[in-house]
């Protein structure tokens, strides 16, 4: 390789932030086992006969139109929020994080919100968030085509996230507007000013603690 | 010279099929492999995958090399192809899925854990993945690997000025992006 590597002179703050954001990261202790199995898969692979890639051929051709009625089913069908959120708690912002705004201040991610969806993230009181609460940002998921905000947030250092979609024909959980809840161990979903919200809990027992985000001063009573 | 011939009996033991020295050029390599791979994916389980099959390329290839080039470049070449391949296959099978693969992540750590510890990295690594994908991989070249722009060129096939001009659209783009999302005005903070 060339000597000329990299960085001559005073870098910009930009270059400062991409080294430093991009830095080398160290491989994953099982991928030379992974490489061995692989390996000798490939290794192992005999030759093909016309009369399997054949097979292969169709199958593939099966596959693939399954596939595709899987996609046109999966476009019309709901997918509740409960669905939805339960994946998020599993393991939504993996190493890459990927908050697409950070911010403590709720209003600035309310206005950033309404300047980027259809949706207007619309706490139950007026009240600011209480003392136990820091909110630490938002993200806009894309699910089929309507716009789902991740509200992300600690209590009390516990981890909780609310969620927010808008539209009925897609996300559907509860018909009519107005507090309707349903709950599951980890999560808390209602449907209030035509939009469908959710609240979850990184733990079972922090399930309630999510909802000092819009009830500071109340303890919540289902 | 000694890690050179070191890098020298290396690739030769593994043109022979040498267990030992492919295990040799493996733990000389496998983090920058793996970095590529995990800057330009920014999802650790693809970067496994991609790096898994890097490799398997690169032993099954090395017999073709000669020693008259470098080595780095023939290797980062293989990994470079390997990412774009992905990115294709990825592109035209099924993109619906791709939000919920998105969401459907690792569930080993907790959510809020890693975006708290990871949130600086997170905030780059977020804004290259809206990136082209040779813009992409030009800068995951230049700033995870260190590489010069006549180094990046002649992995990608393209010449200097090119990556040159290349890399300052990228840096045009994340400079507006980043600007925002942090909230600064001028550029000297």
């Amino acid at each position: 390789m060339s000597e000329s590597r990299g960085f001559r002179g005073a870098e910009s703050w930009l270059e400062q932030e991409l080294r430093s954001g991009l830095r080398p990261v160290t491989a994953a202790p099982d991928l030379w086992h992974r490489i061995q199995e692989g390996g000798s898969r490939a290794d192992r692979t005999p030759p093909v006969p016309l009369s399997w890639a054949l097979l292969a051929l169709l199958a593939v051709l099966a596959v693939g139109g399954g596939v595709w009625s899987f996609q046109r089913i999966a476009g019309r069908a709901p997918l509740d929020l409960a669905t939805l959120t339960e994946a998020e708690i599993n393991g939504l912002l993996e190493a890459s994080g990927e908050l697409d705004i950070r911010s403590a201040d709720f209003f600035a991610i309310q206005n950033w919100i309404r300047q980027n969806s259809q949706l207007n993230l619309v706490r139950g009181s007026g009240e600011a968030p209480g003392g136990r609460v820091r909110i630490l940002g938002a993200r806009i998921l894309r699910i089929r085509g309507s716009a789902v905000v991740l509200l992300a947030y600690l209590v009390g250092g516990h981890q909780n996230m609310l969620l927010v979609s808008g539209d009925r024909r897609k996300w559907d959980t509860v018909s009519a507007d107005g507090h309707a809840f349903s709950r599951t161990s980890r999560l808390i979903s209602w449907r209030m000013h035509d939009q469908n919200y959710a609240i979850a809990a990184a733990r079972m027992q922090d399930a309630q603690d999510g909802c000092v985000l819009c009830h500071p001063s109340a303890v919540a009573a289902f | 010279m000694v890690l050179a011939d070191t890098q020298k009996e290396v690739i030769e033991g593994c043109q022979q099929g040498d267990p030992d020295a492919q295990r040799a050029l493996f733990e000389r390599h496998k983090d920058a492999v793996y970095s590529i791979a995990f800057r330009y994916s920014g999802n650790s389980s693809q970067a496994q995958d991609l790096a898994q099959e890097a490799f398997i390329k690169i032993f099954a290839a090395i017999g073709t090399f000669r020693a008259d080039s470098s080595f780095e470049s023939w290797l980062y070449r293989i990994v470079v192809n390997t990412c774009f391949d992905h990115h294709r296959k990825r592109r035209r099978i099924i993109p619906l899925f791709d939000d919920f693969l998105n969401v459907l992540r690792d569930p080993r750590d907790s959510v809020l854990d890693r975006m708290i510890r990871s949130e600086h990295s997170s905030r780059v690594q977020s804004l290259i993945k809206t990136l082209p994908a040779e813009q992409r991989m030009i800068v995951v070249l230049r700033y995870t690997q260190g590489l010069s722009y006549e180094e990046i060129g002649e992995i990608l096939g393209l010449p200097h000025g090119t990556v040159a001009s290349r890399l300052n659209r990228a840096h045009k783009a994340l400079e507006r992006r980043l600007t925002r999302l942090m909230g600064i005005k001028g550029k000297n903070v």
